[in-house]
């Protein structure tokens, strides 16, 4: 058997719906080839990981109290009846042979009224909308920075078309309309934060006494604050970036972890949001400037990453409680620049120890295109602008 | 590595197998389903027993909401109750449930969508905390792969959810899947493969990082 009829299978084949033989040439490939192995090897831990899929239902006795409720004055059909297959009389007509032509036609018929009628009405409805859809612009185009217009608007706009359903055209152009308008204010506000980013910047890198202070950390040894603040070592009884503040459920594993920490800093979201995108930031930038480990198997570059695969996955279920907490708190840029950096974290923890360049520098590109550290780095200035 | 492709095969088709209750195991299931016709409750809720827990993950599967998951297992045994006669080959019953259990999935599906509303999932993170001890990092990996495999399911569309949550979850040959939901096998091996492709890109970093 060769490796392309092996791969092309290979899910039948761990699916069990191979026939016996073909099954057998299957396992005999897979004992001699390392390749198709790993792709069996790889399906196995996707389908283990699967079955641990906890879903939050319960068979509780209420159901079948329920069920027993329902079912007391049923009597159990002893006939066929149409309940799990509604059409199955229709099926049944189709193969009584001087039937069927007839009823084709009868049903093309059916469909063809219905659909002209739609359409008609769908015509009418259209041209309502157009004329809503035009006045809301106007209105945008009128009030320069009204934001609270637009989403005015299109808070009307999406009543309106929940009762219409398809008229996607005039929403999109009102959608587009409105996110130029935003998209403006938005690039104000970033150019704002790269403007308050490199005044960080270059206070970051002018002393460290000031990001000492910032990080709340210089009561500590001078060891154990010179790795802190290069957001890469986390002392064993320091505080993670759990708080006690976390809302509803999150709260109850915030409040485990940082119980376990007693120099802490307390229940403040903000100082926590900023320590990790401080130490994200400097993960990153240390990711960045990894050294070279020697040469890979062809003689490519390897760069030695291991540090930062294991930070990275530190950071990384902190990342994921930071990032519901933010969504539990209906922070929505918090939760969408976690949400851009997990990523990151998961494709760095899931770097081999020394991986070629090329793979780092894929990350590395992903790291560019999204800005992520100067974004990491504007939040902590914001972070901090609101702590003092 | 034969031998331990086929163990392995062996282990997960045990461990899919939806856990069998004394009652069920005393009872065939011919026998049981002809009871029920004969009108004994007690035989239906050896029944009940047996495939509530699998009916309800598969619906939650698909409907991707708690509540709306049990009211519609409820609706999937009254409909089975009501429906018995109509099951023709006794030995098919699991088939047979999950064929309504499908059906009522569906019509709840489609019955949002006319209404013009989007399904509300539930917060992932509610009821997923509630020990006192601190959780270990692999459990918020778990619980967080839980929340991707629960929003990467709502990603992929009907036909293929559907396809996928047989085979993977409740471990269905490609001819019972025919059976529950009247698609083709060509069919059911291509949205199963695009399935997989889709989960993978969705979750497949965080199966990685859980290795």
């Amino acid at each position: 058997m060769k490796c392309d009829e092996c791969l092309q299978r290979i899910e039948e084949y761990f699916d069990g719906e191979l026939d016996a033989p073909t099954a057998s040439r299957f396992s005999a490939h897979l004992a001699g080839c390392a390749a198709c192995a790993e792709v069996a090897e790889e399906l196995r831990c996707e389908a283990e990981a699967y079955l641990s899929y906890d879903r939050p239902v319960e068979v509780t006795s209420a159901l079948w109290v329920s069920v027993k409720a329902r079912i007391k004055n049923e009597k159990p059909s002893h006939t066929p009846r149409f309940g799990v297959n509604p059409f199955g009389w229709l099926a049944g007509a189709f193969n009584f042979p001087p039937l069927a032509p007839a009823l084709a036609a009868l049903i093309l018929v059916a469909l063809g009224i219905g659909s002209g009628v739609m359409l008609f009405k769908k015509s009418h409805e259209f041209e309502s909308m157009r004329e809503v859809v035009i006045d809301s612009a106007n209105d945008i185009r009128a009030d320069g920075d009204g934001a609270s217009k637009v989403t005015a608007t299109k808070e009307t706009l999406n009543e309106t078309s929940a009762n219409v359903g398809a008229v996607a055209s005039p929403e999109d152009n009102l959608a587009g309309a409105s996110e130029k308008v935003l998209s403006s204010q938005r690039m104000n506000a970033r150019n704002r934060e790269n403007i308050i980013g490199n005044r960080f910047h270059a206070k970051a890198y002018g002393g460290r006494t000031r990001h000492a202070n910032v990080t709340g950390r210089n009561n500590q040894p001078d060891d154990l604050t010179a790795k802190s603040e290069r957001g890469l070592e986390r002392p064993r009884n320091q505080s993670p970036l759990i708080e006690t503040t976390l809302p509803d459920t999150l709260t109850a594993a915030s409040n485990m972890r940082a119980s376990a920490n007693t120099n802490r800093d307390l229940g403040d979201p903000d100082r926590e949001w900023r320590t990790h995108a401080e130490r994200a930031q400097m993960l990153l930038r240390s990711f960045r400037n990894a050294p070279f480990a020697g040469g890979g198997a062809h003689g490519a570059q390897t760069i030695d990453v291991a540090y930062e695969r294991r930070q990275s996955k530190k950071l990384l279920y902190d990342n994921i409680i930071l990032r519901r907490d933010a969504a539990a708190r209906g922070d929505r840029s918090a939760e969408r620049l976690l949400g851009s950096l997990e990523p990151i974290l998961l494709d760095i923890a899931n770097l081999p120890e020394r991986p070629l360049s090329g793979e780092v520098r894929s990350i590395e590109q992903q790291m560019r295109k999204k800005e992520i550290v100067a974004q990491l780095q504007a939040q902590s200035i914001n972070a901090q602008n609101i702590f003092d | 590595m034969k031998h331990r492709a086929m163990h392995i095969q062996d282990e997960l088709a045990d461990a899919r197998r939806p856990t069998r209750t004394i009652g069920t195991l005393m009872n065939s299931v011919e026998s049981l389903a002809a009871r029920v016709r004969d009108g004994d409750e007690a035989a239906f809720q050896l029944i009940y027993d047996r495939y509530a827990r699998p009916l309800i993950s598969f619906i939650y599967d698909q409907v991707g909401e708690r509540a709306l998951a049990e009211e519609l297992t409820q609706e999937t045994f009254v409909r089975a109750y009501r429906g018995i006669g109509s099951l023709r080959d006794d030995c098919h019953l699991s088939t047979w449930l999950f064929g309504i259990a499908k059906n009522v999935a569906r019509e709840s599906l489609r019955a949002r969508r006319r209404g013009g509303k989007q399904i509300e999932f539930e917060d992932p993170a509610v009821g997923r905390v509630c020990d006192k001890e601190p959780p270990p990092d692999n459990q918020l990996l778990q619980e967080e792969l839980n929340a991707r495999i629960h929003d990467a399911l709502r990603c992929l569309d009907e036909d293929k959810r559907l396809v996928f949550t047989l085979k993977v979850f409740h471990e269905r040959s490609y001819e019972e899947i025919k059976e529950i939901t009247g698609f083709s096998i060509p069919k059911i091996k291509i949205d199963l493969h695009r399935a997989r492709v889709e989960m993978r890109r969705l979750v497949g970093s965080y199966l990685e990082v859980r290795r």
